[in-house]
């Protein structure tokens, strides 16, 4: 009994105060799964609801609270820890590097998260309501007409940005010192390098985000005016503010998403990447011009004509480096010697899928065709293309891709393929009809929609729970690998270059110790 | 190494402090900006052009909201008016304050188009204080104002809505 | 799907609609250009795709090739995009040029947005209502079959007339709301506080429909927009009829600013005499004016929408009951009724309020009553 003890609490001391990279990666990564099955139950849950017109399963404001919670446990607690946590696996390995330059530092910027989340979450169980004004948290919606509870997400927002922060500090950190001494910057692996300029996005944006929520909390609470119209505040500032953080956080969600399908189609192309230097020098474009668009959110707000115009212009160059990013993978894979792993699937879906929700981006960009598509369902078929084929399917791909690496095993490759297929279906199931709801004049984030509207919502919902579903076939597999599965080479994959395929699988506690 | 590390560390906590900083360096700067374009701006400044021009006859439309169901009254006494480029003017407003309790409002000005703001010079406004009212009280409030004779020949019609905001409460809290 | 009542009328519409004045159109011929160019950009890099993916197989027995960069082409490949583009932006600025013209407008509308329900004023003719869903309250809930036109229907569509410019000039009482109607191209964000422009200019008369467009609250899905573009002759009646407080057959008669309340003629006097009559009357006024926030069984959403079942306010002093629903309270939700609902309304209402859900107050408040609180003020 006491020997169970004890080593149950060796096991929670050895994760609680762990500052192995590894490890961390791992932490992160689990979490990242588990907010990604409560994100989708509350989106399995607004899919219930707008399976028919009229209040058939949640009342509105609940809804609403769910709309907001789904966006900001998604954005915040999947997507973002999922690529920190690749990253903090990777990273080191890839560089040729011990560890993470800031260990320490490192376990808390975790341990910071499951607090967060677990105010987040708490919004739902205290009396009035969760945030219901979606995650753009809009004003005076979310201040004069907040609940009382945007208190608690203006915390945990605030904890959820100094983790990202630190987490920032620390890649860049590591990756200026840490590299192995014949690795120069140009050598730099692309998930490395599209990892760095992500973490300085991170840098730059994160604090305007901690302020523009810490404004909106001395509105609510200490009679200051920034957005308040009645004190000479404007709400339209708030949008402002919120964006300029906003659209950099989009390529925060997207970057390392690109630099991880480029590690994975030159592996399964058995070729080098096309263009390296173009990869590397669209990234950085795409985030500089990040922070050169973000009026480009709310075009129908009353701006004056030339801010229209020029945020239009700005927001369409977008597309250029973009498209060289495409243009590259598509010439990467052009006479190669391709085969189809899991991984490959979903990176190949990714380019394909991605490109649409690019499209979509693009004609978004164009002003007088947002004033129709601007806040409805083709905007929210846009997003989630971006991010669920785009981001979600990067890092799906990046966990089949490094599995074998992490535990030593292959991955069931059938299953892999039945999820993928399953996946990359319903997902179009899902949100190709959103398009032609919000062409159709569907707005966004409305509980209830006239009976012209049912028919697509009945598909998409039905899709959703298909692609709700599938991912436990993922999680499965991926909990199967860990225990048992064919033993992996230390290169894994027949095609696969770089440094951290050179250690063993599975990588050893700590590996490039010098 | 450590070193290098912390000369990382440093220098990305100066960019994260300046970021945090800089949000709140874009208040002003907006403000300064809304007033170059003029968004939400109760003019004062500006050197303007006050050389009468009888030729050009302006319709100036004059609205009044209430914000948040506001108990009060108030109206433009006269809805529309035609104004010369460069002449003096006056406008007034009407206002009862409806409710059982004395309250005070501050008005805030919003033109359309965006840039009439530009070359409406306001010499007197009721927007410029704060208001207040006892139960059942009524007030004419002024506007006197001069519109700039350069004012672009596109801009034949201008609104100018004031919205009444209940700062009753925010006046008590900062007396406390 | 005889949930439905009547069959669906099933509308599978994919794409944008043409809409009826010169910036929709306008609008949709640019959406149409910016998706072909879409649509060739992907035919190609998708067919280079395709083509790799099927014969580029090392199951076909492919032999990896070397080459890994090409100056010429990838600068190709960031120029051809980039004049694309350049082309593709002078239509939309000349679109977007159109869209925010400010020319002198025909007539006038303020629009504020409220929660849940937009107001419309007439600047020109002082003619001004309110715009309310008339969706029952039951068929929201599935109690009621859903008619064909489920959250379509307002109690006062805005008239316009056809080939007028007319001028929006949009604003919001409380939060942000957008006003959009997609045949027209019009959408604007309603900012409290700021009154923005936007205009329209109609060319086919008719019935059109939108919807608030901004997240804006709890009921942000049943503020809906109705639009009736009519010919110059009949807009011209409609506005005498609206300014003579004669009823147009069609429509109950909007509130004019000057003659508040005088409009609704009472429906059956001697019907109003027993209690179980006008509790139903006011059954029906709660079920689609109140229930939205204080819900069909009184009990509210507490604490943003309090419960009137039991309540300080439903159970106490009548006079207070009347002026709160006569004045409202400002800073919330709870919104004045005195301009929106008539004395008798207001009366009926209330009575239902005080009697319902176990209050049994057993009070009967008279349109007189309503009268003289609103008259103290
Ligand atoms: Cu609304």
């Amino acid at each position: 009994m006491t020997q169970n003890h004890k080593s149950m609490l060796a096991l929670i001391s050895r994760w609680l105060f762990t500052t192995n990279h590894k490890d961390i990666g791992t932490l992160y990564l689990i979490l990242s799964g588990i907010m990604f099955f409560i994100g989708g139950i509350m989106a399995m849950m607004i899919r219930i609801q707008l399976y028919r017109p009229g209040i058939t399963f949640i009342d509105p404001n609940f809804y609403n609270q769910l709309v907001t919670l789904h966006g900001l446990i998604m954005i915040f607690g999947a997507i973002m820890p999922a690529f920190v946590g690749l990253a903090n696996w990777m990273i080191p390995l890839m560089i040729g590097a011990p560890d993470m330059a800031l260990p320490r530092l490192n376990n808390w910027s975790f341990w910071i998260l499951p607090f967060a989340f677990l105010i987040l979450l708490s919004t739902l169980f205290l009396p009035g309501a969760a945030p219901n004004f979606g995650w753009t948290m809009y004003t005076p919606l979310s201040t004069t007409y907040g609940p009382p509870s945007t208190d608690f997400l203006i915390a945990a927002i605030h904890l959820l940005g100094i983790s990202s922060i630190i987490g920032a500090i620390n890649i860049i950190a590591t990756i200026i010192n840490l590299r192995t001494p014949s690795m120069t910057y140009m050598k730099m692996p692309l998930f490395v390098w599209s990892w760095f300029i992500t973490a300085f996005l991170l840098i730059i944006a994160m604090p305007v985000l901690a302020g523009v929520v810490t404004m909106m909390l001395f509105d609510r609470h200490f009679g200051t005016s920034f957005f308040n119209a009645a004190g000479g505040g404007d709400p339209v500032l708030y949008q402002h503010l919120f964006w300029f953080f906003g659209h950099p956080e989009v390529y925060i969600m997207i970057l390392p998403g690109f630099g991880i399908i480029s590690e994975i189609i030159p592996t399964f192309s058995r070729k080098k990447i096309f263009g390296y230097t173009f990869m590397v020098l669209a990234i950085a474009s795409i985030a500089f011009l990040s922070f050169i668009v973000w009026a480009h959110h709310m075009f129908t707000t009353g701006m004056a004509l030339s801010a229209q115009i020029i945020f239009m212009y700005t927001t369409m160059l977008i597309a250029v480096p973009t498209g060289v990013k495409v243009f590259n993978w598509v010439a990467t894979l052009f006479r190669g010697a391709i085969t189809f792993e899991t991984p490959m699937l979903f990176a190949i879906a990714f380019v394909i899928l991605f490109s649409i929700g690019g499209f979509s981006g693009l004609m978004l960009a164009v002003v007088p065709a947002d004033y129709q598509y601007q806040d409805t369902y083709f905007v929210v078929a846009h997003f989630h293309y971006v991010l669920v084929t785009g981001a979600l399917f990067s890092i799906m791909a990046a966990i089949y891709y490094w599995l074998p690496k992490w535990t030593g095993h292959y991955y069931n490759e059938t299953l892999g393929q039945l999820h993928f297929w399953i996946t990359v279906v319903a997902v179009n199931v899902t949100f190709f009809p959103m398009h032609f709801l919000g062409l159709a004049g569907m707005p966004r984030r409305i509980a209830d929609y006239p009976l012209q509207y049912t028919d697509f919502n009945q598909i998409i919902s039905i899709g959703a729970f298909v692609l709700g579903l599938a991912q436990i076939i993922f999680l499965y597999n991926i909990i199967r690998t860990i225990f048992y599965g064919k033993k992996a080479t230390s290169r894994v994959w027949e095609g696969a270059q770089g440094l951290e395929w050179s250690i063993a699988s599975p990588a050893p506690y700590h590996t490039f110790q010098t | 190494m450590q070193t290098r590390i912390k000369i990382v560390v440093i220098i990305c906590s100066i960019v994260v402090m300046s970021m945090f900083g800089f949000c709140f360096a874009l208040v002003p700067l907006y403000s300064t900006f809304c007033k170059i374009t003029g968004i939400n701006t109760a003019l004062r400044v500006n050197e303007f052009e006050s050389q009468m021009d009888q030729t050009r006859t302006i319709r100036l439309e004059l609205i009044a909201n209430n914000n948040a169901n506001l108990p009060w009254i108030f109206y433009p006494l006269k809805a529309t008016v035609l104004v010369h480029p460069g002449a003096l003017n006056k406008i007034i407003f009407f206002a009862k304050n409806n409710s059982k309790k004395s309250m005070t409002i501050q008005a805030i000005p919003s033109f359309a188009p965006l840039n009439a703001a530009y070359y409406f010079h306001k010499i007197q406004c009721f927007c410029f204080e704060q208001q207040t009212l006892k139960p059942g009280e009524t007030k004419y409030m002024p506007v006197i104002f001069r519109i700039d004779s350069r004012i672009p020949y596109d801009l034949s019609t201008i609104s100018l809505a004031y919205t009444l905001f209940d700062v009753t409460q925010k006046v008590a809290r900062t007396a406390t | 799907m005889d949930e439905f009542g009547k069959s669906l009328k099933v509308s599978y519409q994919l794409n944008l609609t043409t809409g009826v004045t010169p910036l929709s159109h306008a609008i949709y011929h640019l959406h149409m250009i910016i998706f072909w160019i879409c649509i060739g950009i992907g035919i190609v890099v998708f067919s280079f795709l395709f083509y790799a993916i099927i014969y580029h197989r090392k199951s076909k027995g492919a032999k990896a090739a070397q080459f890994h960069t090409h100056f010429r082409l990838e600068m190709a490949w960031s120029i051809i995009p980039f004049i694309i583009l350049a082309l593709m932006a002078i239509p939309a600025t000349k679109v977007l040029i159109q869209i925010r013209n400010t020319d002198k407008p025909d007539l006038t509308i303020k629009i504020t947005g409220f929660q849940w329900k937009w107001k419309y004023e007439y600047l020109d003719s002082g003619i001004q209502f309110f715009s309310n869903t008339t969706t029952p309250f039951a068929q929201i809930h599935g109690s009621q079959p859903k008619d064909q036109d489920y959250l379509l229907t307002v109690d006062h569509p805005l008239v316009i007339p056809i080939h007028k410019k007319v001028r929006f000039l949009v604003t919001s009482n409380d939060v942000i709301h957008s006003w959009w109607v997609p045949d027209f191209g019009t959408k604007q964000d309603a900012i409290p506080g700021f009154i923005i422009e936007a205009w329209t200019r109609v060319n086919k008369p008719g019935t059109y429909h939108g919807r608030c467009a901004e997240l804006c609250g709890m009921n942000h899905a049943y503020m809906p927009i109705v639009v009736e573009a009519l010919t110059e002759k009949d807009f011209a009646a409609w506005v005498i009829q609206q300014k003579t407080g004669v009823a147009p057959p069609a429509t109950s008669p909007a509130v004019i600013s000057s003659e508040k309340n005088k409009a609704l003629p009472v429906e059956n006097k001697s019907e109003t005499t027993s209690l179980a009559s006008i509790m139903q009357k006011g059954q029906q006024i709660f079920n689609t004016t109140c229930a939205v926030c204080h819900q069909l069984t009184g009990e509210g959403l507490p604490p943003t929408f309090p419960a009137l079942k039991g309540s300080p306010i439903a159970t106490g002093p009548v006079e207070q009951h009347i002026h709160r629903v006569a004045f409202g309270k400002p800073g919330t939700a709870m919104q004045a009724f005195k301009d929106q609902l008539t004395d008798e309304e207001i009366a009926a209402v209330i009575t239902y309020e005080r009697n319902a859900w176990g209050n049994n107050k057993g009070d009967i408040v008279m349109p007189a009553d309503v009268a003289a609180i609103k008259a103290k003020g």
